[in-house]
């Protein structure tokens, strides 16, 4: 098969579970975006055009799931940081469990 | 790389030039915000990468075209429903619905939910222009609230009531319906 495809649906696949993936590292601590792309790129490998993450970590917001803060830095820009809530706790739950799901229904076809 | 070195550079100043123009139509506070968020980055990416050219630095961001649309069209609807300015809130449905593809949907329904609620504000125009085929509308088969074009065997009851009881009904589910879209929206901080 052509790798381009494969590449494709890899990418696909990356992106529909980016924000479970913002979730599950923002659970470990708050993060400022350039840290969580860094942490992104370091645990999954997936490299993607760094601007894009922005728009996503806006629309988690949209949805409550996250929440963020400026906070000063005695050198240097000023950082924005990025924490999960409650509501993103829960959800993150339901996702962990859909997708332990998932990906058992998958094991038994592969 | 200390902040002056990057603010000065020539491929930054023109990076952020196209951001500006991008962004020119959002408020000054959205402006800096979204600014202020790939200042930080940029610099974060260049502090913490040895020999990471500013142009480097900037590919790796992507292009403003690749990320801005969507993060500015939440943005300028929240603004909108704020002002409840029908115009800009027009504009901004129009937006949302070009350029932030996963909320496009709901923008089509508030849409669709606006353009019921002038239908109501065109009734009054329209009760100006055909004043006995527009209104309560009372026949032996029931009854028409709106615009008829037979008027036979109809007879209008509410006369010029009409017109307050319309706008009133348009301003009303204006009201509501802005509301709705400002609370289904995001908040920035």
């Amino acid at each position: 098969m052509d790798t381009k495809i494969i590449v494709k649906w890899e990418t696909q696949v990356k992106k529909g579970i980016l924000d479970f993936i913002i979730l599950l590292l923002l659970r470990e601590r708050s993060q400022y975006g350039y840290e969580l792309l860094e942490y992104i790129k370091e645990k999954t490998g997936y490299d993607m055009a760094e601007g894009t993450i922005y728009p996503l970590l806006n629309r988690l917001k949209d949805d409550g799931l996250i929440d963020s803060k400026w906070v000063e830095m005695e050198t240097g820009m000023p950082r924005k940081y990025y924490s999960i809530t409650d509501a993103g706790l829960s959800g993150l739950e339901s996702m962990k469990t859909f997708w332990i799901s998932l990906v058992n229904n998958l094991e038994k076809l592969l | 790389m200390n902040i002056e070195t990057l603010t000065t550079h020539a491929s930054y100043i023109a990076y952020m030039k196209k951001v500006a123009s991008m962004i020119a139509s959002l408020p000054n506070t959205s402006q800096r915000e979204i600014q202020g968020e790939i200042n930080s980055h940029i610099y974060e990416s260049l502090r913490t990468t040895p020999g990471l050219s500013v142009e480097e630095a900037l590919q790796r961001f992507g292009d403003p075209d690749a990320y801005l649309p969507e993060w500015a069209a939440v943005k300028k609807m929240e603004i909108a429903a704020g002002s409840f300015d029908p115009i800009r809130i027009f504009k901004a449905l129009l937006l949302g619905m070009w350029n932030h593809s996963t909320h496009a949907i709901k923008y089509i329904v508030f849409a669709l939910l606006y353009v019921f609620t002038f239908a109501f504000g065109l009734l009054c125009i329209l009760k100006l222009i055909f004043p006995s085929h527009t209104g309560l509308l009372i026949s032996g088969q029931g009854f028409t609230f709106g615009f008829n074009s037979d008027i036979m065997g109809v007879h209008e009851v509410l006369g010029w009531w009409f017109l307050p009881i319309c706008l009133f009904i348009t301003i009303l589910l204006y009201v509501i319906i802005t509301i709705l879209l400002k609370a289904s929206l995001p908040k920035f901080k």
